[in-house]
């Protein structure tokens, strides 16, 4: 039985080795592409800034009737880094296709390392370069005068995202593990993209959304992490937050993430 | 039997669709040995390697690496194998010591490693490089950091596929040294493929040749340059003369006429009246004076040079497989 044991043991220390060696090379791959960090930081900033300015001269009541605040800067945030995540999910297909084609991963293969340490590395390498956006955001929004929540709010909403983008990158990620045509996550993961994105709650309130487009709306991950958000957001703390919208990127990300530990055991092979 | 031998193949097949890349391959390896497999493009080396570490399943037959079964036990044989492939496969943003830290927490080595990497980068000459990061090396020190990795967690059998591909020549010699070295100061066993002939021929204890899936020679290079069926000598001539009577000379198998096409003379026939004639005999030692003697008999200054040709992998090779190791080469 003890023996049985220290066997279990070492094969989780084993796994969280081989997790953390991966990981953290996802994590210095990041910091050591000044293109990366650029495209991280710059390109949510720049969102907020020219997006965000779209209604700056927009009237007061229309700005209450149709966003519930008087900030559109207050109202885009959430829904800017929640988009964000969709794109951060994209990268890590492109992470692992890149390793693919390099050979790394049959490197890592010819290691003791099961496969789905190889799937969790780059999901939550992504996730990390997709959190590493959301302080900065914050410092930039803070500049453009929107209010920000208190601590707990802040951290629950970075939890949301975090929940948000665990499910995505899995999703891309079983794209590609079950690709053998390595464009074919990439053209899907660009179609699907801007849909997403625009049938949610995003950039607008859904509201006046066709009844198709509501549909999607309605299951998209994107609206709930977008609307969890801009709750904690507008009324500066978790008061009053829906927390369905929480439990539902909850089970998002459980499943998805479930899904390809399974798939990544079951389907990656080199090529 | 299995847990003293490095690699077993019991009847292995590999098929893809029905395409039968690996076709009922028995295949026994000793441990601390060179071996080599040779065979060209498509005969089934990749695959077979694919198999021998875990990568992919047999669709018939075992092969058991270092005492596990590759097909159930795969995780225990990739805990002792190494592996370094034709091309260089390492993280070319990182240092490195940070290349060689993922492959230690890939293989699970504790607080260690890092005596490991050092005493090897100083064994490899690589110790005053080890904070740079790989991207600005040289290939051949990327090599020599794949095979530090590669050793790093003391495997017992090192896997090189095509190691020493698109290497300058005095790279591969030196990777050639160094295999010899992890050989006999680590007791590594080494599987090597190749489609360098003089390669396998310098390092290997043994050679297989493969060719469709099968294993058609294999042994010791001497034992395989023994198949091959006598020595070859090569003599060219001023002028064409007629060769048939040689024939009768005891100890020539074959004569055979090379260099120009049949109708050269046709085309430049007061320019050029030269001619090759390739003698595949039992012994060239024996046989040579009284060859050279049958032929200056009537014209003593006829013979322009003579080349003598002891059996070697290659001619093994073209015999068994009808394909020269260059063609294959100007293929790949």
């Amino acid at each position: 039985m003890d023996n049985k044991k220290s066997i279990s043991l070492f094969k989780i220390v084993r796994s969280f080795n081989q997790f953390i060696g991966l990981y953290v090379r996802e994590i210095k791959n990041t910091f050591r592409n000044p293109a990366v960090i650029v495209l991280s930081i710059v390109q949510p900033l720049l969102w907020i800034v020219f997006f965000g300015s779209s209604f700056a001269f927009a009237p007061l009541e229309f700005l209450q009737d149709f966003f519930h605040t008087d900030n559109y800067i207050a109202f885009l945030l959430a829904g800017q880094l929640s988009t964000s995540m969709l794109f951060v999910g994209m990268f890590s297909s492109l992470s692992l296709i890149q390793d693919k084609k390099s050979g790394y991963v049959r490197r890592i293969m010819v290691s003791p390392t099961r496969n789905y340490i190889i799937f969790l590395s780059k999901v939550f390498g992504a996730t990390s370069r997709g959190m590493l956006q959301v302080p900065i955001v914050f410092l930039g929004v803070i500049i453009l005068g929107v209010q920000i929540p208190d601590a707990y709010g802040i951290i629950m909403f970075m939890i949301s995202l975090l929940l948000l983008s665990l499910g995505l990158s899995s999703i891309y990620l079983i794209l590609t593990m079950t690709s053998s045509d390595w464009q074919i996550p990439t053209v899907i993961s660009n179609f699907i993209n801007l849909p997403l994105m625009f049938a949610s709650t995003a950039l607008f309130p859904n509201d006046n959304f066709p009844p198709w487009m509501l549909f999607i709306s309605n299951l998209n991950p994107v609206s709930f992490s977008s609307s969890f958000g801009r709750e904690i957001i507008i009324s500066g703390n978790l008061s009053g937050v829906n927390w369905i919208y929480f439990y539902y990127l909850l089970i998002f990300a459980g499943i998805m993430t479930l899904t390809g530990l399974v798939v990544a055991n079951k389907t990656l092979k080199i090529d | 039997m299995t847990e003293n031998l490095a690699i077993q193949c019991k009847g292995i097949s590999k098929i893809y669709g029905s395409l039968r890349v690996i076709d009922n391959l028995d295949l026994v390896i000793k441990y601390e040995s060179i071996f080599g497999l040779l065979g060209p493009n498509g005969a089934g080396k990749t695959s077979l390697i694919k198999i021998l570490t875990g990568l992919t399943k047999p669709t018939k037959g075992k092969a058991y690496v270092a005492g596990h079964d590759a097909d159930t036990q795969s995780l225990k044989v990739r805990e002792n194998i190494g592996w370094i492939s034709s091309e260089v496969i390492l993280d070319e943003s990182l240092t490195v010591m940070e290349n060689i830290h993922i492959q230690a927490r890939l293989h699970n080595i504790g607080k260690g490693w890092k005596e490991k990497a050092t005493n090897l980068l100083e064994y490899l000459e690589l110790k005053d490089v080890d904070q740079k990061r790989v991207g600005k090396l040289s290939t051949g020190m990327k090599k020599k950091l794949e095979i530090i990795m590669a050793l790093l967690h003391d495997p017992k059998i090192l896997f090189m596929d095509e190691p020493t591909i698109g290497l300058d020549v005095s790279t591969r010699k030196l990777l050639w040294r160094l295999i010899k070295n992890i050989n006999s100061k680590y007791g590594v066993t080494i599987f090597l493929t190749t489609h360098y002939i003089e390669e396998a021929d310098a390092l290997c204890d043994n050679i297989a040749i493969i060719n469709n899936g099968k294993i058609i020679a294999k042994g010791s290079p001497t034992q395989l340059k023994s198949l091959s069926m006598g020595d070859i000598i090569e003599i060219s001539f001023f002028n064409t003369f007629e060769f048939d009577h040689l024939l009768k000379i005891e100890g020539i198998l074959e004569i055979s006429q090379i260099g120009l096409p049949k109708d050269a003379e046709s085309i430049k026939p007061d320019i050029d009246k030269s001619m090759k004639l390739r003698f595949r005999v039992n012994s060239a030692e024996t046989i040579l004076s009284e060859l050279i003697s049958k032929i200056t008999v009537n014209n003593s200054n006829n013979i322009e040079s003579i080349k003598i040709e002891k059996p070697n992998l290659e001619s093994i090779f073209l015999q068994l497989t009808g394909k020269r190791f260059e063609e294959i080469e100007t293929v790949r």
